[in-house]
């Protein structure tokens, strides 16, 4: 399961980023890297996911979002 | 004051400038802080080689001289902007550092300060403390400093609390302790490890749990909703642009009005002056001063309005919202601001070209700008579509609003394979802030300081030009007995003798003859006078638009051999996209330096030319428009 096709409002970790996609490295910063829990918020315009980081929201383009792996945690349900 | 500064042994500051630098992500309260501590001891450079604008201004209560660096996200820079940040803090290896740390975002500011910080003395402000205790999550800023060894001062830099605790923070600067060392290892790598040291400070620090459904989640989910959101987002637009006509003519109108009624009082008072000095006070200088007077209400609404979208946090939805359609020429979404504001007026969206997130793609929207058509290229096309295509004239008019979305489009696309190969096609990947209601005493405050940077900075250049541009209409040649003054008959004087001369180079356009190229001459000054320049031109009364019509076809029947409607079509187009006006110019002057906008200007002669000559050469043989 990727960023984009992860339900919404459902925690899920971040098992790898993509490491040849052109902002990987800003991705990292923005704290979407491995291990980090995420939670996709909304579908935006053009299939865009504003995803939750913590406090944080950013919002990626479904290409970019198709490009992290994410799992649902252990024992973890839709909120 | 803008200057232009050099290099200065290898930094991007002059050696001279001693000063504590302000570091942090982009929207933390940065410039707030800046604006804030410094109020208005402000100036404005450019770093070396680069449209990146670095504020520099003294914090008297610590008697201090304070940079504002480009937000960013990271030292491993992305951008020219970010560019400058690394290479400023390098360059000034001893200066320390001021990080600006968002306590809604703790782990991204925190990898900021690591990599800011492992070498050189920083200390710390931490702003949106109100946010993050909305949220329920605000961090324990003792323990934070107890954890990194270095000041760490809550600050909220829209009201100045905590402001007198910051200047002790910053003499009591100091490196950090511990921050894994990252040298020679690669970026991916070296951030994992910066991340490492950022995780275990955040854990230590009782990490936040993510946050539950906000208050901006629910907004957003309404705002960015493809159906919903769209519509909003177009109504702001339209908003936009109704703020630039409807809004703010009636009182560019009224200002209009008293700068007339101040020349007629003038004018009276210099009676016994001879008429060349009248002329010149009235007609040169209190005209420029009138036409930058005009544009200062038009500036602050849109100034405002641009604070209110930016402040309140939709400025970064819109860049999500228009990202499809903009990337088409390589453009954040945000870029649709500036585009629509120059439907109604150039001069603000160049000025609105400040709410992009890097230097380049403000440059690069600044050039595109001038292709919209603005509201006072209408009339020339009105008169010209009335008189050379009675039939068709609303289609002629269209036809114009097409061809300036083509060559944004175009000269986007151009811009981006050529001269901007540097501004990278990235992907959509936005911090969108939390919604808030704007600070309206901030707002005030960066409104008023930046329409006083348009009058004195693009206000000189305006000033000066026009003084200059009625001297060319004063001083008679080629020996005409008139004597220098107002009363030189157009053709007769020094701007009428530059109207002649370069006429034929608008031959291939058909509209080789000086009435028409003395009207582009004005309509660089000012678009909304070229067709009372016309009228000047042939001594008709601009509103006699019958007998303007006949002067105007018999003299492009003569110049375009007999396809006066091609080469009506071809003035049209010129128009369209030629250099706007001169306070478009000096406005793009002040914010872009004076190399860019000689090349930009260059750019328009250009492009307008061979497409208005293209216009001719294919209208006039298609016979239609003949
Ligand atoms: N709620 C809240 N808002 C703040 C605080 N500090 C700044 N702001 C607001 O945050 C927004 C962004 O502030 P700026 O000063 O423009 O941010 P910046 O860091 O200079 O941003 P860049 O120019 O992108 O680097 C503005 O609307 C400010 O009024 C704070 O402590 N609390």
């Amino acid at each position: 399961m990727d960023l984009a096709s992860c339900p919404l409002d459902t925690d899920v970790t971040v098992l790898a980023v993509d490491p040849d996609c052109e902002a990987c490295l800003r991705m990292h910063e923005l704290g979407l890297r491995v291990g980090t829990c995420v939670r996709v918020t909304h579908r935006g315009p053009a299939g865009a996911r504003v995803v939750a980081v913590g406090a944080t929201r950013v919002a990626v383009d479904a290409r970019t979002a198709a490009l992290i792996a994410v799992a649902a945690p252990a024992g973890a349900g839709a909120r | 004051m803008t200057t232009t500064c050099h290099d200065a042994g290898g930094g991007t500051l002059p050696a001279d400038v001693a000063a504590v630098l302000l570091v942090g992500n982009p929207n933390v309260g940065k410039s707030t802080l800046f604006n804030t501590l410094t109020g208005a001891r402000q100036s404005v450079m450019n770093a070396p080689g680069t449209t990146v604008e670095l504020h520099l201004g003294t914090w008297r209560a610590a008697d201090l001289a304070l940079v504002d660096l480009p937000g960013t996200y990271s030292l491993v820079p992305r951008t020219p902007d970010e560019m400058v940040v690394r290479d400023t803090l390098a360059s000034r290896g001893d200066a320390a550092v001021l990080v600006v740390v968002d306590a809604t975002a703790l782990s991204r500011s925190l990898y900021l300060l690591a990599q800011a910080g492992a070498q050189r003395p920083v200390a710390v402000a931490v702003t949106m403390l109100d946010v993050a205790r909305t949220q329920g999550h605000a961090p324990d800023l003792d323990r934070l400093a107890a954890i990194l060894d270095v000041p760490v001062v809550a600050v909220d830099p829209r009201s100045g609390t905590g402001l007198d605790a910051l200047a002790d923070a910053v003499r009591a600067a100091r490196p950090l302790a511990d921050v894994p060392d990252t040298a020679g290892l690669a970026p991916l790598e070296a951030a994992d490890r910066l991340f490492g040291w950022v995780d275990d400070v955040v854990t230590r620090l009782d990490p936040p749990a993510p946050a539950p459904r906000t208050r901006s989640d629910r907004v957003d989910r309404a705002l960015l909703n493809p159906w919903f959101g769209g519509p909003v987002f177009l109504a702001a637009m339209w908003a936009l642009f109704e703020l630039t006509t409807t809004v703010a003519t009636p009182v560019m109108d009224l200002v209009d009005g008293w700068v007339g009624a101040l020349a007629d009082v003038t004018r009276g008072a210099l009676g016994g002056a001879p008429a060349w000095v009248s002329g010149l006070l009235v007609d040169g200088v209190l005209v420029g001063v009138g036409t930058v007077l005009t544009f200062l209400p038009l500036l602050a609404i849109i100034y405002v309005a641009l604070a209110l979208l930016e402040d309140s946090g939709y400025l970064a939805r819109a860049a999500v919202l228009a990202d499809r359609l903009m990337r088409v020429i390589g453009l954040d979404g945000r870029a649709m601001l500036p585009i629509v504001i120059g439907f109604g007026c150039n001069v603000p969206a160049i000025a609105a070209t400040q709410t992009l997130p890097t230097s380049r793609q403000r440059l690069l929207t600044g050039i595109l700008v001038p292709w919209t058509t603005c509201a006072a290229r209408l009339p020339v096309y009105v008169l010209l579509a009335g008189v050379f295509f009675p039939q068709d004239a609303g289609t002629a008019i269209f036809a114009m609003y097409v061809l300036s979305l083509v060559l944004v489009v175009v000269g986007g696309l151009v811009l981006r394979r050529t001269l901007f190969r540097d501004v990278r096609k990235d992907p959509l990947l936005i911090v969108l802030p939390t919604y808030q209601r704007p600070h309206l005493r901030g707002i005030a405050r960066s409104v008023w300081g930046r329409v006083q940077g348009f009058a004195l900075k693009a206000g000189g250049i305006i000033v000066v030009t026009l003084t200059a541009v009625w001297v060319l209409m004063a001083v008679p040649v080629g020996g005409a007995d008139a004597q220098p003054g107002p009363g030189v008959p157009v053709e007769d004087s020094l701007y009428g003798a530059v109207a002649q001369t370069i006429s034929p180079v608008f031959a291939p356009a058909g509209f080789d003859d000086w009435h028409f190229s003395a009207a582009l001459v004005t309509g660089f000054v000012a678009k909304e006078v070229a067709v009372g320049a016309l009228a000047q031109s042939y001594a008709v009364a601009d509103d006699s638009a019958a007998g303007l019509g006949e002067h105007l076809r018999a003299t492009l029947e003569a110049s375009s051999g007999g396809h006066a409607a091609a080469a009506a079509l071809a003035f049209m187009v010129f128009v369209l996209a030629y250099t706007p006006c001169l306070a478009t110019a000096s406005e793009q002057w002040r914010r872009f330096g004076g190399a860019w906008t000689v090349r930009m200007v260059g750019i328009q002669l250009a492009v307008a030319w061979l497409v208005a000559v293209a216009v001719f050469q294919v209208g006039s043989r298609l016979g239609g428009l003949g």
